[in-house]
């Protein structure tokens, strides 16, 4: 564990320590510790060192964490669902000093989390869990290449059946297709195809299957 | 190690409110003289018995709160986590969080007692009276007062931690560990229970010891696995906690049950060092006591046949080594049968059975028996179909099987310093016992007709006191009674009519001899060797006490006498001053017929028999296997034969 940096869903510390203390305690039992980067990002967002952890703020808290997690400088961060139950502003705060300190390290980071849109523009590579099972394990960009709705006229259903679509739809205006085997080789023959986000796979992955 | 400290130190400063209200507890002491009502008392025994009462209280809560914290708070909130995400083996945090907690908790207590014991001047250490080990003058010797107080806290500590471990988990595994302790505990306790049993008092401790071990190894292991395998789960953890812990116990209840089974299964085999023999008057059964093998306290009486060494053990009817009446058993004049005291508890207090052994190719106790409420006190017999109980207060007679009462009479309660049984010709028991009565020593012997069912008070003597109890014998028809007064017989020996308390014959008086061993001889005759100015003489008189004939024994103070070899041969050991101030003695073999004394040389002496402090009687047979039954005063047991040589029969191997 000396080259991991953990953040959990739920902060853990002990709720009777300060961040300086915590900083003390966990600095004794890593092989590196900066010190002085602890508490120079915990100034940074107004977090004092000398108050106890059970009185900080959610945000603070995970803040804390994050810093705590960081300060040895692993190679591999480990983010637990870092975000979950923090309002937007300090979502973002959150990934923002995050991906600052990442990009100045160069170290990877697994994250995991239910919020797709903000790890979008930050993830290289994705993995899809679904009831304890692995569903998808590739970049993000293959995963969003292979991934198209198509938007299918009445009666042009047949045309997507060679693509082995995932899902299908119909809807007032003709049927939506879902499909994941899409590649750049594929005939324009299949009307609009237009590409998804991270969360509409995510959905499309975890839909109960529906009549085609 | 580096980590351990840093989690321990880290543990300890959590416990910052648990250290304030242990050293506000330790000031209550110093305060506890100034209350009302214990201005009679000196101050420093109040602080002192004040710290003790305080130092349990807060070391019993201390420890539930602490155990109850341990791991099961942290994983059951989610904290778990934060530990076993930084470089630290579970084991780890598990050992670093038991020794902070044991810390707060003996460290509190300490703070408390420790101040007031010093004060009080008990914490003096000083060589313990018996053991001569080092000892506090508050509690004992040092090791076995340092476990009593470290181990209960640390098994609460860890108790508490198991319970809320599996309450919070909200596991069906609790029901493993509820299994686990109470099996564990009903085995170390059925184990305990046969060692106290068996007066092995020391291999009692030594059982509490092992379980003991093993249920702290199985508790301290069992959070350390626990947290290893199941990581911050809470039910995760617990399984694999209660599958060590209800392993550990298992382990711990086996090991005592295994250690009390070897502890107690003794043979003949196993004697090392032959302490007390009792030989059957016929046939090849003696009942032997002796140190054990590898046991250090547990000296059971064995009935052992001296033919092929196969045993039976009667276990301790009152006690251990030194403890308790000495034989809990009395053979039949035929030898083929034995009256046993059988414990059904532990040897303190509770009750036995007397119950018939027959005596053939093997010992077989018979099922059932005669309750009897103390062993101390209680004289057997078995006789043709008759079972006799004298108890303090009782005496009883049964059928042999101790089925059916055939008669019973009150006794006086009085302290019997000796007593005797026989049955009488026409089926009824004499009892001759030497009891303090009203401050006086007297000779009583009653005689309970078990036809008429009636108690007759025979004799009620009182023997001229010089402050030492009269010795004597039965002889084996209960007519006689042999006496001897003063310290070793040196204040004469008289006969006397058992029917009557008469006396029939003053056999030896007090007047110059050095001691005086007397016996009835087989076929009615008597045997008294007298020693005289270094000189021994053996007087041979007739069943009424007239003299027959005197022998000259050799030189020598006083001598043991051995039962006839055969109607002539008469063994004795001769025992002598030495110039050094020591005593030797040396086996001598008389011929009653034509005077002639052997010296056998060896160092022997006689089991049963007669010596100055002990009359004896006349039940051995002639030339029985029990005459010829000797110690050699190195613990062994040997058979003599006519020309001295020896065979050892027991130990079986040195």
């Amino acid at each position: 564990m000396h080259d991991v940096g953990y953040v959990p869903e739920e902060p853990q510390a002990p709720p009777e320590m300060t961040a300086r203390q915590l900083a003390s305690f966990c600095g004794g039992l890593r092989r590196r510790w900066d010190g002085d980067a602890f508490e120079q990002r915990l100034g940074r967002l107004g977090i004092p060192l000398d108050r106890r952890f059970r009185r900080l703020s959610r945000g603070q808290k995970k803040q804390v964490e994050l810093a705590l997690a960081l300060a040895h400088r692993p190679p591999l961060v480990v983010l637990d669902d870092p975000t979950l139950g923090l309002d937007p502003l300090a979502r973002r705060g959150f990934f923002g000093e995050l991906m600052g300190e990442l990009a100045d390290g160069g170290a990877a980071v697994l994250l995991t989390t239910h919020d797709l849109t903000a790890v979008e523009g930050i993830a290289d590579h994705v993995g899809i869990l679904a009831a304890g099972k692995l569903l998808v394990d590739e970049p993000l960009e293959r995963l969003r290449g292979r991934f198209r709705r198509l938007l299918l006229p009445p009666g042009r259903e047949a045309s997507a059946a060679a693509l082995r679509p995932l899902r299908q739809q119909p809807r007032p205006w003709g049927v939506e297709v879902i499909v994941d085997s899409w590649s750049d080789d594929t005939p324009a023959t299949h009307g609009d195809a237009r590409p998804m986000s991270l969360e509409e796979i995510f959905a499309a992955l975890h839909a109960e299957p529906e009549e085609t | 190690m580096r980590a351990l400290a840093l989690v321990t130190g880290r543990e300890l400063r959590a416990y910052a409110p648990a250290w304030i209200a242990a050293l506000v507890a330790a000031l209550l002491p110093w305060l506890a003289p100034l209350l009302p009502n214990t201005s009679s008392q000196p101050a420093a025994e109040v602080r002192l018995g004040t710290a003790l009462v305080l130092a349990g209280l807060l070391g019993l809560i201390l420890a539930l709160f602490a155990g109850a914290g341990l791991i099961a708070r942290d994983l059951a909130e989610g904290r778990m986590g934060f530990f076993l995400a930084l470089p630290l083996h579970a084991r780890t945090v598990w050992a670093a969080r038991v020794l902070a907690a044991a810390i707060l908790v003996l460290g509190s207590m300490a703070a408390i007692a420790l101040p007031a014991a010093f004060a009080a001047g008990e914490l003096s250490l000083r060589p313990d009276a018996f053991t001569g080990s080092p000892a506090l003058s508050l509690l004992g010797p040092l090791f076995p007062a340092a476990a009593l107080v470290l181990l209960p806290p640390l098994f609460l500590l860890l108790l508490a931690h198991l319970l809320a471990t599996g309450l919070r988990s909200r596991s069906p595994w609790l029901l493993v560990d509820l299994a686990g302790l109470a099996l564990c505990g009903l085995l170390v306790a059925r184990s305990l229970s046969r060692l106290m049993r068996g007066g092995a008092v020391i291999e009692f401790a030594i059982c509490i010891a092992i379980a003991a071990a093993l249920a702290l190894t199985a508790l301290l292991s069992s959070g350390a696995v626990g947290l290893a395998r199941g990581g911050v789960l809470l039910s995760r953890v617990h399984r694999a906690q209660a599958i060590v812990v209800a392993v550990g116990l298992l382990a711990a209840g086996l090991a005592s049950a295994g250690f009390a089974q070897w502890v107690l299964a003794v043979d003949a085999g196993d004697i090392t060092a032959v302490g007390e023999v009792q030989a059957a008057p016929r046939g090849p059964w003696i009942a032997v006591r002796g140190d054990v093998r590898h046991r250090p306290s547990y000296t059971p009486w064995l009935l052992v046949d001296s033919r092929n060494g196969s045993s039976l053990r009667l276990g301790a009817a009152t006690g251990g080594r030194d403890v308790g009446p000495s034989l809990p058993l009395a053979f039949s004049s035929d030898g083929r049968r034995a009256a046993w005291l059988r414990p059904q508890g532990a040897p303190y207090g509770s009750p036995n059975d007397a119950v018939a052994v027959e005596l053939g190719d093997a010992a077989h106790p018979s099922e059932g028996g005669v309750e009897v409420e103390k062993a101390w006190g209680t004289s057997l017999l078995i006789e043709g179909d008759r079972l006799a109980i004298a108890e303090a207060g009782r005496l009883s007679v049964w059928t042999d099987d101790g089925r059916r009462l055939l008669a019973a009479a009150e006794l006086p309660r009085n302290a019997a310093g000796w007593q005797e049984l026989r049955v009488l010709p026409g089926g009824g028991v004499r009892l001759a016992r030497i009891a303090d009565v009203a401050e006086s020593v007297r000779l009583q012997v009653w005689d309970l007709d078990v036809a008429a069912r009636r108690l007759l008070a025979r004799v009620d003597r009182q023997f001229a006191a010089d402050g030492t109890a009269p010795r004597a014998a039965l002889s084996a028809d209960g007519t006689r009674l042999l006496v001897a007064l003063g310290v070793g017989g040196r204040g004469g020996v008289e006969l006397v009519d058992a029917a009557t308390g008469a006396t029939l014959a003053g056999l030896v008086t007090a007047s110059g001899q050095s001691g005086a061993s007397a016996a009835f001889l087989p076929g009615g005759g008597i045997a008294v060797a007298v020693g005289r100015d270094g000189a021994l003489t053996l007087q041979l008189h007739d069943r009424n006490g007239a003299p027959l004939r005197e022998l000259p024994l050799g030189d020598g103070r006083w001598a043991w006498l051995g039962s006839p070899w055969s109607a002539e041969l008469l063994p004795f050991t001769v025992y002598a001053r030495q110039g050094g101030g020591g005593v030797q003695h040396e086996l001598r073999i008389v011929n009653l017929a034509s005077g002639q004394v052997r010296r056998l040389g060896a160092r022997l002496a006689p089991v049963g028999g007669a010596s100055p402090w002990w009359p004896g009687d006349d039940r051995v047979a002639v030339g029985a296997p029990a005459s010829r039954l000797f110690h050699d005063g190195h613990g062994a047991l040997v058979r003599v034969d006519d020309a001295g040589r020896q065979e050892p029969l027991l130990p079986t191997r040195r």
